[in-house]
Parts: C-alpha cells; sequence; structure tokens
C-alpha cells in the first residue's frame, strides 16, 4: 500500500525530534480513534514485536506489551535480569540475536544514552528491517512518555496550541524532561523549566529557581526526584529535605483548576504531596491510560502508517 | 632518543613539486639527500615529513589494539618520520626496565623511529615521581601522565624542578577531575539536549592556568596537550607574552569537529578533552595558524571494535588520527582558506619537532632523509578496512577527503609507497 505520510522515510522513533509537527497530530488523532475501542484489532497479526528492558519498568513495559497484544502482534518480553545479558552479552550481539526472529518492531530500554541508536545500527547490519522504538535511553529521550503526555494534556484542557507547561525538579538526569521540552514545541505549547540550578541545565527552554514561576503555568509536570542523585556527596542540593521545602508542590503552591503530571513512580512527600497526587487536579491515571492508546497509536503509525486512523474503529 | 629498524638506508630518486612551486628531482644515496636537482615532472608536493608527538601504541597491555609495528606503519602511511608513544601502557613506562625493552621492540619492529615518553609519577598515580633522570639516560623522549593530569600542584611543581635534571621536557593533559567527574562530552547546549553528562570548558582552563602558573614559578618550560578550549588558548597566550616556555599541540578532530558532531550519538565522536564549541574550534584554529599553537599532533588512541561498539555513553574516549591527519587537515583547513598549506606542513613537522628538541625534518642537501610526496588533488574514501592501524575508531570514516600520502621517507629510508 503506498504510504500517505508526510514522512515516508522514516521508520524508527528515537527521539522526538524524529517527528515533525504532522507527525505528532497523527499520531495523537490515531490515538484518539484507538481510545475507547474494545477487544482486539487484527492490525499487526503475525508480526512480532519485542520489548528488550534493561531497566526496571512498570508502566512502559506493561503497556507496550499490551499495547502490541491489543494489535493482535505476537509479543516477547525479554528482561536483561535472567537472559544472556547476565552472561555478559553485548547489546550489539543481543540484537543480532532477536534480529534473528524476524521482529516488526524492538522496543528498547536501556541505562545508557545512545544504546537505540545503537540497536537501530545493528538491525542494519543484521539486514534486518525491524522498528525501533526507543522506550527510554539514560538521561537521553523517552519519546513515547511525552507524546502520551500531550495526549492527557489535550484531553484535560481540549487544547495543546498556547499551553503554558511548567516542568518542575530535576530536568538534568530526566529523559521524560527532554522529550516533552521538543514535543511541546512542536505543537505550539510553552515551557518554563523550575528546579534547582545544578539540576536545570542551561539551553534548553526558559528555566527558573523560583517555585512561583508555577504559577502562571495550565499545567505543572512534577519530575520524579531520583533518590541516587541526592546521596551524600553528590551536592546537587543540600539535601532531599530542601528541595522539597522549595521546590516540592503541595496544595499551597497551586491555583484550583491547575492540572499536575507526573511520569511516576511518585516519591510522595518529596517532589509532590500526597494530596496534589490525589487530587481531582491531577492527571496521573490519565497519563498511565494514556499510555496504552498512545503506545498502540505508535505502533500503528510505524508499522501500519498505510491504514487510515478514520479505519481503525470500523476494522473493529 | 628517537628508535627504529636498524641496518639499512635506501637510495632513491623523488621527483616532485617543492611549496614554493619549482619541480625538482631529490637524490637519497645511503639515506642522505645528495642532490636536488631542477627537473622532473611530477605534481606531488614534496615536503619535509611529519611529527607526530602524540600517539598511543598501547603496546605493553593492548597489542590486540596497536602493536609498535601495526602503529608505525600507520604512522608511515600517515607521512610521518618520527613519533612520540605515550607511556601509559600496561605496564606504565615509568621505570628503564620497561622503556629499554620497548626501545629493543621498536629497533626489530617500527617502521617508523619512535619516541617513547615516560611517565611523571609512578603508575601513573599521582603521587611519586618516576626516576625522572634514569628514564631521561634511558631514553625517555620527554615526560607525561598523559590520560590523566597531575592533580597533585605539589608534584608537579617537584617535576618542572626535576626535568631540569632528566634533560627532557614535560607534556600536560589538563583535567581538573572534579570538573569533569562523569562527563561524556562538552558542557553546552547539545549536552543539555542529548542528556550526556557536561565537561565543562574550566575542567581543562583552570588546570591549564594552574600549570602554566607553576611553570612560570619555576621558570620552567612546558608543552600542553591536545589543547580544546578557548579559555585554553587564551591562558596560553597570555604566559606567553609573559615569558613563559610554553608549547602546545591541537588534534585534527579538535581543529575540525564541534560538539554538534556527537549529536549523532557514533562512539568515534567520544574524546577527551571533548570536542568543543565553534568558538573553540575557531579558536583553536586561529591559534595554530598564528603559532601559539605549534604543532598538530593526532592523539591517535585505539580502541578495538568490540570497545566502540556500544552506546555513546559506554564507550571509552579516543579516535585514530595517524593515517588520516595530514588529508583532515588539507581538506577541512587548507581548502577552504583557514590556514595556509606551508603553515600547516610547518606544524606538522618543524613545529613538533623544535616543541620536543627533535632533528627538524628539512629538504636540504646532506640532510638525512625524512619526505613526504602529497598529492593535494587524490580522492579518497576513509574506509574501515584501509588502515594499517589494528583499530579503526576513526572519526572520519565514510567521508571523502582530498590530499593523500603518496610516499614517506623516513630517517633514509622508504617507508611507504
Amino acid at each position: 500500500m503506498p504510504e500517505s505520510s508526510s514522512q515516508p522515510e522514516r521508520r524508527h522513533l528515537l527521539s522526538i525530534g524524529d517527528l515533525d509537527r504532522g507527525d505528532v497530530e497523527r499520531i495523537l488523532e490515531t490515538a484518539r480513534a484507538l481510545d475507547g475501542v474494545e477487544g482486539k484489532l487484527p492490525t499487526l497479526a503475525g508480526r512480532l514485536v519485542i520489548t528488550l528492558f534493561y531497566e526496571s519498568s512498570t508502566r512502559t513495559s506493561a503497556s507496550f506489551e499490551l499495547a502490541a497484544k491489543r494489535l493482535s502482534a505476537d509479543t516477547l518480553p525479554i528482561r536483561s535480569a535472567g537472559s544472556s545479558v547476565d552472561k555478559g552479552e553485548s547489546l550489539k550481539d543481543t540484537v543480532l540475536t532477536l534480529a534473528a526472529y524476524e521482529p516488526a518492531a524492538i522496543v528498547v530500554r536501556h541505562p545508557q544514552v545512545g544504546s537505540a541508536q545503537l540497536v537501530a545500527k545493528h538491525l542494519v547490519t543484521a539486514d534486518s528491517g525491524a522498528t525501533v522504538v526507543n522506550a527510554g535511553d539514560g538521561t537521553h529521550q523517552h519519546p513515547t512518555q511525552a507524546l502520551l503526555d500531550l495526549y492527557a494534556m489535550e484531553q484535560a484542557l481540549g487544547r495543546l496550541e498556547g499551553l503554558h507547561v511548567a516542568i518542575v525538579g530535576d530536568v538534568l538526569h530526566s529523559r521524560v524532561a527532554r522529550s516533552l521540552v521538543q514535543a511541546l514545541g512542536l505543537v505550539g505549547a510553552s515551557v518554563v523549566l523550575v528546579g534547582p540550578p545544578a539540576l536545570v541545565p542551561r539551553g534548553l527552554a526558559e528555566r527558573s529557581m523560583e517555585i512561583s514561576a508555577i504559577e502562571s503555568a495550565d499545567v505543572v509536570y512534577v519530575l520524579r526526584m531520583q533518590r541516587e542523585r541526592m546521596l551524600a556527596g553528590a551536592n546537587y542540593v543540600p539535601s532531599l529535605r530542601e528541595y522539597t521545602a522549595r521546590w516540592g508542590i503541595t496544595p499551597e503552591r497551586l491555583r484550583p483548576g491547575q492540572k499536575v503530571m507526573h511520569p511516576g513512580p511518585i516519591n510522595r512527600g518529596v517532589e509532590l504531596d500526597g494530596r496534589v497526587a490525589d487530587s481531582a487536579d491531577s492527571l496521573v491515571v490519565e497519563q498511565v491510560r494514556a499510555g496504552l492508546v498512545v503506545r498502540m497509536a505508535v505502533l500503528h503509525d510505524l508499522l501500519a502508517q498505510g491504514v487510515p486512523a478514520g479505519e481503525i474503529a470500523g476494522v473493529a | 632518543m628517537l628508535v627504529g629498524r636498524n641496518g639499512y638506508s635506501d637510495s632513491l630518486t623523488l621527483e616532485g613539486r617543492l611549496a614554493g612551486g619549482r619541480c625538482v628531482t631529490v637524490t637519497v644515496s645511503d639515506g642522505v639527500i645528495s642532490r636536488i636537482e631542477p627537473g622532473g615532472s611530477s605534481r606531488a608536493l614534496l615536503a619535509p615529513a611529519f611529527v607526530d608527538p602524540h600517539v598511543h601504541l598501547r603496546t605493553p597491555g593492548r597489542e590486540d589494539e596497536e602493536t609498535i609495528a601495526s602503529g608505525t606503519a600507520a604512522a608511515a602511511a600517515g607521512g610521518y618520520c618520527a613519533i612520540l608513544a605515550m607511556p601509559n601502557t600496561d605496564p606504565v613506562v615509568d621505570s628503564a626496565a620497561v622503556l629499554g625493552s620497548l626501545r629493543e621492540t621498536a629497533r626489530r619492529e617500527a617502521v617508523v623511529p619512535v619516541g617513547f615518553m615516560a611517565s611523571i609519577s609512578k603508575g601513573l598515580a599521582g603521587e611519586e615521581l618516576t626516576e625522572l633522570g634514569e628514564l631521561g639516560d634511558a631514553g625517555a623522549a620527554a615526560f607525561t601522565d598523559d590520560g590523566r593530569p597531575v592533580v597533585s600542584a605539589a608534584l608537579l611543581r617537584r617535576a618542572l624542578q626535576y626535568a631540569e635534571v632528566a634533560g627532557r621536557p614535560l607534556a600536560l593533559h589538563c583535567e581538573e577531575p572534579t570538573l569533569s567527574h562523569a562527563g561524556h562530552m562538552h558542557e553546552g547546549t547539545v549536552s543539555a539536549e542529548l542528556g550526556l553528562g557536561g565537561w565543562p570548558s574550566l575542567a581543562e582552563s583552570v588546570m591549564v592556568e594552574r600549570d602554566l602558573a607553576l611553570a612560570a614559578h619555576e621558570g620552567q618550560p612546558l608543552h600542553l596537550m591536545h589543547l580544546s578550549k578557548c579559555e585554553s588558548v587564551a591562558a596560553l597566550e597570555r604566559a606567553r607574552a609573559a615569558g613563559v616556555a610554553a608549547t602546545a599541540e591541537a588534534t585534527p578532530h579538535h581543529l575540525v569537529l564541534t560538539d554538534e558532531a556527537v549529536r549523532s550519538l557514533d562512539p568515534n565522536t567520544k574524546m577527551n578533552p571533548p570536542l568543543g564549541s565553534a568558538s573553540d574550534r575557531d579558536a583553536l584554529v586561529g591559534a595554530l595558524r598564528d603559532g601559539t599553537i605549534c604543532c598538530v599532533a593526532t592523539d591517535h588512541a585505539p580502541h578495538s571494535r568490540e570497545e566502540k561498539d556500544v552506546p555513546f555513553e559506554a564507550a571509552p574516549f579516543g579516535v585514530t588520527g595517524l593515517e588520516t591527519a595530514f588529508a583532515a587537515l588539507h581538506t577541512h583547513l587548507v581548502e577552504p582558506g583557514l590556514i595556509s598549506l606551508e603553515t600547516l606542513l610547518e606544524r606538522m613537522s618543524a613545529g613538533p619537532a623544535r616543541a620536543f628538541g627533535l632533528p627538524e625534518p628539512t629538504l636540504e642537501v646532506g640532510a638525512r632523509a625524512n619526505l613526504v610526496l602529497l598529492d593535494l588533488e587524490a580522492e579518497w574514501t576513509v574506509t574501515e578496512d584501509g588502515f594499517r592501524s589494528r583499530s579503526a575508531n576513526s572519526w572520519l570514516l565514510g567521508q571523502q577527503l582530498r590530499g593523500r600520502v603518496v610516499k614517506t621517507v623516513a630517517d633514509g629510508r622508504l617507508v611507504h609507497g
């Protein structure tokens, strides 16, 4: 079938940088069409989706696997623990091995920046046509998280264009923040990064060390404070206690109606007050729900681009 | 100080064009230039061969990555008549015994004469001085802890004081480790976007400033290795203006690339010091042009294919460079008019020789023949299977370059072409 996409060359989703605005809008439209569809779709019947996870994950691995199953794909989840990785197999050899099963897609999460690119490179070595979906490579990119965040924002607020989003916390070590800043830029939303100076790098977006900078935001996007970054001697902030006092998101710091998001897992009482997480303005559960339909939409978009999104419900 | 394969000299004739444009035929008899006569039909450029003051031969310890034989063959293919090898091997070149055994091997294997540097501190641990005097007597070409900085200011001060006894210069890798810690690339917008640990310019420049201050205080010369940041260049200019006898080198990759290249996440763009900004590169090119930086050094750093075929973040620092240095700089600096060909040839030959007190390759009757013949019009593509080096971790893989080494004569012997 001829490809109708604006980017017929695109094969992998390694970074939000691989997408243009049209791609993002098409994926969100596909997700809307998939949202609420019951049962399985036959889209990827007979095709194999491998999820290769070198890092612990609940949401991302579960939703990718479920998304592939909902599209009738065969799934093959591989975790580094208990696999040949434990025996010292290199990422290259693992990819060459998996390529022999002729997957349609490999979804990969890995703790190091550049791992998704390496997987894509060695699929070429293996003469495989498989698509790579980056499910997080170190502190670099997590593109499907940014797409599902856009979807949840649009569902809650009715638009993306012109939204103002404050991203709060450890931007430096956050692949989620990097992808989200790029994605928000693509859809015409504005961003301010708020947090301790050492954890908010220059050059990504407007930055502020004052928590009051969240006042004008439509959405306050709270990043996880990774405890390992806060060990004594790391000195990004003097202490976790001081971080929470200055940048923790509490009911008192929010306006009614301001939406709050968090990619999970939450450290309650550290970056996010439990009362906020459980409030009506929290979109945390919506984000998890969006994760499933958006990952279905991404797999659909990459692997079955010829099928227009409008026909999806009809196919069901 | 330089050692190569013993026992023979060549007699040959070379036709070429001199830098001034004159076509000549050069006769080499028993390794010495005996006649330079007008005439000949070759359009290739004949020039004094190159000297590389910064090469990792990985021997002893990582002979899978490079040996004295393969590294010097690579040097020959790159137009070099002399190279200096770094001591960060396993074991470290920190005793006359290790140095002696390397020199012995070089007498059998080295295609191009090699000088071996010895370490400043025992085991590169930065704590105790090596026996600089004995190492100097045993033929150490210079002293360096390259790969690591001399963290202790007091140790460097003692080394500067004692270098006069040893009679050989100190060459320094400038890196403040608490600032470079966990860095994988230059700190800036690109590192912020890629999420890679940033290595601020300061990590180099504060150490350059400190080392120059120590050299000024002791009144001793100093050589700064692989300078990469504009702040370091400014510090060097100030120190030289104040009378410090400081020399410096820059690598082809720092003279051509910027941190934008890292966006590819190609592990062959990962080097120490990391690729800087466009203003860093411009400052290096300017300093090479005006002589503040007096030599090009490749920092040829072979790594096995397995070591580099990993995600960027997991990859070791370093790229190869001996076989591509001239072509890369001719293509990217000379052809666009950033630097003259004459200047490039000087910075690759006489410049480094002077900085390390080595004989300057010269194209004169009576001189030992150290010559390179260059085809400036030849276009070629850098490929993984085209290297004499045992390793292929080049930042130029797949690129087309203009300018090629046709023949190399090193210490009176035809070693390439």
